[in-house]
């Protein structure tokens, strides 16, 4: 027995191979690349603020 | 600039990484998961027929409750579903090719990616039987995949569905391939304790075939399923850190082979240990376009082996089963019950497809049940599949009394 929808077709990447993990993620917020106060200003249901606190305690 | 879709992408990240080191517990895993739930995923019955009766099959009932969902009934689930944000469509049943319903549907569905959605994901689950004489109808159907059941070498196939069904699934599958009838043509397989040390060189074999896509996927433990069937977590480390990359590695080249290992985490101390134990790798894990969890390794031979974490009937809900009666199911176990309509979220003829979707946190004991039982580290005294079957010796929540 498979998962609910079957094999799903796969993993649905745009490349054959993921560009980004969450090691580049988290650095990406780090180095202040992503406004996030715009964020959450316009999407505030996203808690982006503990995306990036959860992350950072994670990498270290 | 980072798009909202992908701040809920990284938040049910965080999540889970934070659930499996332990930082939240498993209610705040569950509220945290409700802020941000996403359909995503819909099985549709299209029928209830089936030329085979294997013993194994998750089906608990022998007929319908109610009357079969009709083409026209179909195409509005497909609209509402769609509205609320369904990017997969995987067309199954019992057999979906038994007769010509699917051709109405997959119309349907392909004039709705056209209208609506171009990024819209249409798939079709068969046993293989009637793909041959059907492919044809199947050209131009705008499939994104194909996807056969088999379990294994010819012998065992045969002997679990009947006999010539292997050939009739591999020939078709190739004939699938070769006409073009979907983006990818996946040979989908269960991995069970039984047959685990044999699947890496069944997949070499039909390698060597043409077949380039495969799924498999870890066993899930329904009341029908024999225990002899069930894995223990060193025989699934043994499968996935030895046998799969060491077999699959001894092919010179296949760059174009792709292995995806659907890891069913039918228990939340289960995603928890493999988390401890790193066979979920936090470091190198991604989300795709379903939400769907993955590690992935390129093995030196060039093929890709990914391993998903299948969390949806858990907690998350981004995959529900339509019945072919339109009951709206959100986990296996329900469908192996002779009422299965009273384990399931409701019928999509009496509700939409949200209000459906909403009760999977809002009334369902089941989660809630999970929820506080693992909040008070006490064994649920259900079988935690591949941890202790039943035998609770190995659960994390155990060493952790202690």
């Amino acid at each position: 027995m498979v998962s609910i929808a079957g094999s799903k077709g796969g993993i649905h990447i745009k490349d054959k191979v993921p560009k980004k993990g969450i090691a580049e993620f988290v650095k990406t917020l780090k180095e202040g690349k992503i406004n996030i106060s715009s964020i959450i200003e316009s999407k505030g249901e996203f808690h982006i603020e503990n995306i990036a606190q959860d992350m950072g305690r994670f990498i270290e | 600039m980072i798009t909202t879709h992908e701040i809920g992408r990284g938040r049910i990240l965080s999540l889970w990484i934070n659930y499996g080191l332990s930082k939240i517990n498993i209610s705040q895993l569950i509220n945290g998961l409700r802020e941000v739930r996403h359909l995503k995923e819909i099985s549709m019955d299209i029928n209830y027929e089936c030329n085979f009766s294997c013993t194994y099959c998750s089906y608990g009932f022998k007929k319908l409750h109610g009357k079969e969902l009709s083409s026209n009934e179909w195409e509005s689930i497909i609209n509402d579903c769609i509205d609320n944000g369904v990017k997969l469509f995987a067309l199954a049943g019992k057999e979906p090719l038994i007769n010509d319903k699917f051709n109405e549907i997959l119309l349907y569905l392909n004039r709705a990616r056209e209208s609506w959605n171009k990024e819209l994901i249409i798939g079709l689950v068969t046993n293989g039987w009637f793909l041959k004489e059907k492919v044809d109808q199947l050209i131009n159907s705008g499939l994104s995949y194909l996807d056969v059941s088999i379990d294994g070498h010819i012998d065992v196939h045969d002997v679990n569905r009947k006999s010539g069904s292997y050939n009739r699934a591999i020939e078709g599958l190739l004939l699938a391939q070769k006409k073009g009838v979907a983006d990818k043509c996946f040979v989908s397989s269960v991995l069970h304790a039984q047959n685990y040390k044999d699947i890496p060189q069944f997949i070499r074999n039909l390698y060597s075939k043409g077949i380039k896509n495969f799924s498999i996927s870890l066993i899930y433990p329904t009341p029908n399923v024999s225990q002899n069937l069930l894995f223990s977590k060193r025989e699934l480390e043994i499968f996935l850190n030895d046998i799969l990359p060491e077999t699959i590695s001894k092919i010179r080249d296949a760059s174009d082979l792709e292995i995806v290992i659907d890891i069913f985490t039918a228990s939340l101390p289960f995603l928890r240990e493999m988390v401890l134990e790193k066979l979920i790798n936090l470091d190198e894990i991604h989300i795709d376009d379903i939400d769907s969890l993955f590690n992935y390794e390129v093995l030196s031979n060039g093929c890709i082996l990914y391993k998903r974490f299948s969390l949806d009937h858990l907690t998350y809900g981004k995959a529900l089963k339509i019945t072919a009666d339109g009951y709206c199911m959100y986990n296996y176990e329900s469908l192996t019950k002779p009422d299965y309509w009273n384990y399931s979220l409701g019928n999509v003829r009496d509700e939409s497809i949200s209000v459906l979707h909403r009760k999977l946190f809002e009334n369902n004991a089941y989660i809630f049940k999970l929820a506080e039982q693992a909040d008070r580290k006490i064994c649920t005294e259900e079988p935690c599949y591949p941890l202790c079957l039943g035998k609770n010796n190995n659960c994390s929540f155990r060493r952790y009394i202690k």
